[in-house]
């Protein structure tokens, strides 16, 4: 099955090359929460999102509504990479947030990433494709 | 992306690490068991909720839960095997190259993943075998497996009688061996276009 989504990413553009904590958070990342990533996205990928089922992806509600997260777990942490679909094939990832007893870290993970979705929709600069190669 | 390579360049430097290829073929394993059984329980002449997919494999609707979550990857083989088993499907299990696998995980188990469970008349039968996997195969592979599967059929039209085709596999300096297998033997060995059409040249 070809790719069928694809993905992006919220970054500032800096002197040299895009400023993104959610790219730094993989690049420092360990090689488990690298893998677990590329694998998730990739099989993400391949699905429409129609069949982007609850446990791989689950839309918020209350404070966070408007967000989407991905879902996985990595290095025994659960990884919730926050995010919206700006298309019907295109996923934006806005923070990189974690959760720890059903609870976002950083507190404030929905409240920074509704500030960049609300930037992001006014300033397509931010927006970025995806570093990862998916296939 | 390499000419001819279903996987690019950047995507194999992603696995150059040891640890993360390990991980990375693990979790494709885990996310991709969840993703089938949902598939094949979801599929649409099953339509089966969790429980029902639970009592035909003598487990609580729970346990389907968990084994439809990619983060579980806790499953034992005898639970694979249940699973298989209620629905009527056999288990394929290998550690293939890293070239092989890499092509393998290039398909995603979706709403369009179709598996029928054993049918006998299905199995013996090969005009009807070829003619299920022509209407299963992948729109790509499609033009493909219709040639093969009308070479095969005329083929076996041309030759009314399998005792007729097991003389023209010995003409055809077959080993004694091939010689004895049936038509279908030889097509679920994936010989089926050299092998069978050259016996039917050869007839």
């Amino acid at each position: 099955m070809p790719v069928v989504s694809s993905f992006s990413y919220y970054g500032e553009k800096g002197v040299s090359a895009i400023k993104s904590d959610i790219r730094e958070t993989y690049e420092f990342g360990s090689a488990k929460l690298k893998a677990h990533t590329l694998s998730r996205l990739k099989i993400l990928a391949a699905l429409p999102r129609s069949q982007w089922h609850e446990g791989y992806f689950k839309k918020l509600s209350g404070i966070c509504e408007g967000l989407w997260e991905i879902r996985f777990k990595a290095d025994n942490v659960q990884q919730r990479p926050l995010g919206f679909h700006i298309s019907e094939t295109e996923f934006v990832i806005l923070f990189w947030a974690r959760e720890k007893g059903d609870k976002f870290v950083p507190k404030k993970a929905c409240e920074k990433a509704l500030k960049r979705k609300a930037e992001l929709l006014e300033n397509g600069d931010l927006k970025h494709a995806l570093w990862l190669a998916l296939e | 992306m390499p000419y001819g390579s279903p996987w690019s360049e950047q995507f194999v430097r992603q696995l150059a690490d040891r640890e993360v290829r390990s991980e990375f073929a693990a979790d494709q394993v885990r996310a991709r068991i969840a993703l089938l059984i949902r598939s094949l329980r979801e599929q649409p002449d099953r339509n089966w909720t969790q429980a029902e997919l639970g009592e035909r494999a003598g487990k609580p609707q729970n346990v389907i839960s968990r084994f439809e979550d990619p983060d579980y990857g806790k499953m034992s083989l005898q639970s694979l095997f249940d699973l298989a088993a209620a629905f009527d499907l056999p288990v394929w299990v290998d550690m293939p190259e890293w070239k092989d696998w890499l092509a393998l995980i290039k398909d995603v188990p979706n709403q369009e993943t179709r598996r029928a469970g054993f049918d006998l008349e299905t199995l013996i039968d090969p005009v009807r075998y070829i003619s299920s996997k022509e209407n299963t195969a992948a729109p790509a592979a499609g033009a493909a497996a219709s040639a093969a599967a009308e070479a095969i059929r005329n083929m076996l039209i041309a030759q009314p009688q399998s005792d007729q085709m097991r003389g023209a596999a010995s003409n055809a300096n077959a080993s004694p061996a091939d010689s004895n297998k049936l038509p279908i033997e030889n097509i679920a060995s994936g010989a089926m276009g050299s092998v069978v059409l050259a016996r039917s040249a050869a007839a």
